[in-house]
């Protein structure tokens, strides 16, 4: 399959890839091209990146949209605090319960720098996305783990999270008690009951949703795309993060390689220039050692994923020219 | 000197990391290069074989390196605090344990940040320890983490080593945190972003690195692109030009904006990322200094 017939056929489509590889970028790009096909898209990025909201000419800390061609184009950004607060608000029993939760210590870091929360909620808005049904198709640009494959992740690191310890009772108990007291102190302790004790009021609805978010990810309404460059150490990432998604059964459909050069003459004359001269001795050899690692590495991709080459446009980004490069 | 380098993904932070560190070590200082993260790219600048968690190896250039893997920093750091003795296992293995490390998630951020003090400023080994602190957003906890949970915590040992780690990383003379961008739109706006950052939260501020820098075009080159006459030619430096416009204009907006000067680093030609390290690192010898 295309690219194209990838995104006309799944309501989401997963951004994935190291840092810096133009990952925003490209499903910024990819939504704009499914809204000029005709279809309601949405992308939703968790970097704060003004630039790409002046691409869009949207203004990213609200959610917009736009008219393109025959469909529609909106962005957000993801807001991780106030999306695990909203999502607290919706499963807590009561009011009170959500206040004492919101006001927890342990719950405020979970919101705000437990590993996997921000990968979580973005998957949490993505599905609550999908369920409000005012979007054919959303993109999601995946945040910059330190390994991209903790996105998959997520939804079990949150699970594993909310089992509460059983064995409290006992002398073995009681010890270890006194000696995380020593260590950080009573009050941190009694927050620690505190959350405990709250979040288990919420705990079968969020189950749920884990639950859900773990099929949506593999099932047939999602696809990822795996974002690359033209760089030995990116490729080598990338081959270890095309088998971590296979391990993990995530439904990988596409590799882009971004921001790549075209192949060049190798003599061009001198130039009277020696700036300009340096600047093309560089274009050049950058060319050749990219087509050096970039060939082999698009020929060892499995049968049947979509390959997209996407050169290195204009210092601005210009998205409409890189949805044409992409195909869609 | 603590040094602590991050920056947007893909900038070169790694390789700025090694070259820094190189450089120290080139100057005579005993030099330990850690890596917070995933210690594949710092290994790949120094060329060194990534070693074991907590273990400190020997790379090239007389630099040694190091990298903490969180769960097992944690256990490792907490048997050494605590001086449990015997009850260590029963404790670490005991599910209240695993709850309250799982629950509160700035531990392992303040344990990382907390033995990288340790190898500073506890073993005399070393006279200068570079850390390579992962992406702008992943640093920021890290390095927001101590001062964060000596607020958290209110007593007790974690209170006392948070608080110790905060006035270290917040101390200028011992302490200096680089921002590494390339002369680009977006990674010039995240080093503002992580720049600004910093200063709200009082951090010890080190420089702002631009890597991958073309020299500046010289006066009259549009005189001379206008007379390139081969069509491919002059669209490859047309845009070689185009970019080198931005690079000044970033670069002059990011130093108006912070009232900070940037430490230029060329654009090498690509080569293996230790090649490229030990060519920085004589850009980097007044940073190291």
């Amino acid at each position: 399959m295309r690219l194209a017939e990838i995104v006309a056929h799944h309501r989401i489509v997963i951004c994935v890839g190291t840092g810096g590889v133009g990952k925003t970028t490209i499903s910024a790009a990819i939504a704009l091209g499914a809204a000029r096909a005709g279809r309601r898209a949405m992308v939703l990025t968790i970097d704060p990146a003004r630039a790409l909201g002046r691409a869009l000419g949207i203004d990213l800390t609200h959610a917009r949209s736009t008219p393109v061609g025959r469909g529609v184009l909106a962005a957000a950004m993801l807001d991780q605090k106030g999306a695990w607060d909203a999502f607290v608000a919706r499963h807590a029993p009561t009011e009170a319960a959500a206040r004492v939760l919101l006001a927890n210590p342990f719950y405020q870091r979970l919101s705000t720098s437990f590993a996997g929360s921000t990968e979580y909620m973005a998957i949490e808005e993505l599905c609550r996305l999908l369920d409000a049904g005012e979007h054919d198709v959303v993109v999601l640009d995946t945040p910059p783990s330190a390994h991209a494959i903790e996105f998959l992740r997520a939804p079990e690191r949150i699970d594993r999270l909310l089992d509460e310890p059983h064995e409290l009772a006992g002398a073995m108990a009681r010890f270890v008690v006194r000696q995380l007291e020593r260590a950080a102190g009573s009050e941190a302790l009694r927050e620690l009951a505190t959350f405990y004790r709250a979040m288990s009021a919420l705990v079968a609805g969020v189950r749920a949703r884990t639950r859900y978010a773990r099929a949506i990810l593999r099932g047939g309404d999602a696809a990822f795309v795996l974002v690359t460059g033209p760089r030995a150490s990116i490729l080598d990432d990338t081959r270890a993060l095309a088998a971590a998604l296979r391990v993990h059964a995530a439904p990988l459909a596409a590799v882009v390689v971004n921001r790549t050069h075209p192949r060049l003459p190798a003599q061009a004359g001198v130039l009277a220039d020696p700036w300009l001269q340096a600047r093309w001795d560089e274009a050049v050899a950058e060319a050749a050692a990219e087509a050096a690692i970039l060939e082999p590495f698009l020929a060892s991709l499995p049968a049947g994923l979509a390959r997209v080459v996407v050169p290195e446009g204009d210092a601005r980004v210009d998205l409409g020219a890189v949805a044409t490069h992409l195909g869609i | 000197m603590l040094h602590f380098v991050t920056g947007k993904g893909g900038v070169g932070k790694s390789t700025v990391a090694a070259a820094l560190a190189l450089a120290a070590a080139g100057r005579g200082a005993r030099v330990l290069a850690i890596e917070l993260g995933d210690p594949a790219g710092l290994c790949r600048a120094l060329r060194a074989t990534p070693p074991a968690p907590g273990a400190i190896v020997h790379a090239a250039g007389g630099v040694h390196v190091a990298f903490f893997d969180g769960a097992a920093a944690l256990a490792e750091y907490l048997t050494r605090k605590l001086h449990l003795g015997r009850f260590v296992r029963p404790i670490l293995e005991h599910p209240l344990y695993g709850a309250f490390v799982a629950a509160a998630p700035g531990l392992r951020e303040l344990v990382a940040i907390g033995k990288v003090r340790d190898e500073y400023v506890l073993q005399r080994r070393w006279e200068v320890v570079v850390v390579d602190a992962g992406a702008s957003g992943h640093a920021l906890e890290h390095l927001r983490m101590p001062a964060a949970a000596a607020r958290t915590f209110a007593s007790g040992r974690v209170h006392r080593e948070a608080a110790a780690n905060a006035a270290l990383l917040r101390d200028p003379a011992a302490c200096a945190i680089h921002v590494v961008a390339t002369p680009e739109e977006m990674p010039l706006g995240e080093a503002i972003q992580t720049v600004e950052a910093l200063r709200e939260h009082e951090l010890a501020l080190g420089r702002v690195i631009a890597n991958r820098c073309v020299p500046p075009a010289p006066a009259d080159v549009d005189a001379a692109l206008a007379g390139v006459a081969d069509p491919t030619v002059a669209a490859v430096l047309g845009r070689a030009r185009a970019w080198e416009r931005l690079q000044e204009r970033g670069l002059a907006d990011l130093q108006a904006r912070l009232g900070l000067p940037v430490v230029r680093l060329p654009r090498l030609p690509i080569a293996e990322l230790n090649a490229h390290a030990r060519a920085l690192a004589w850009s980097l010898v007044e940073v190291a200094a």
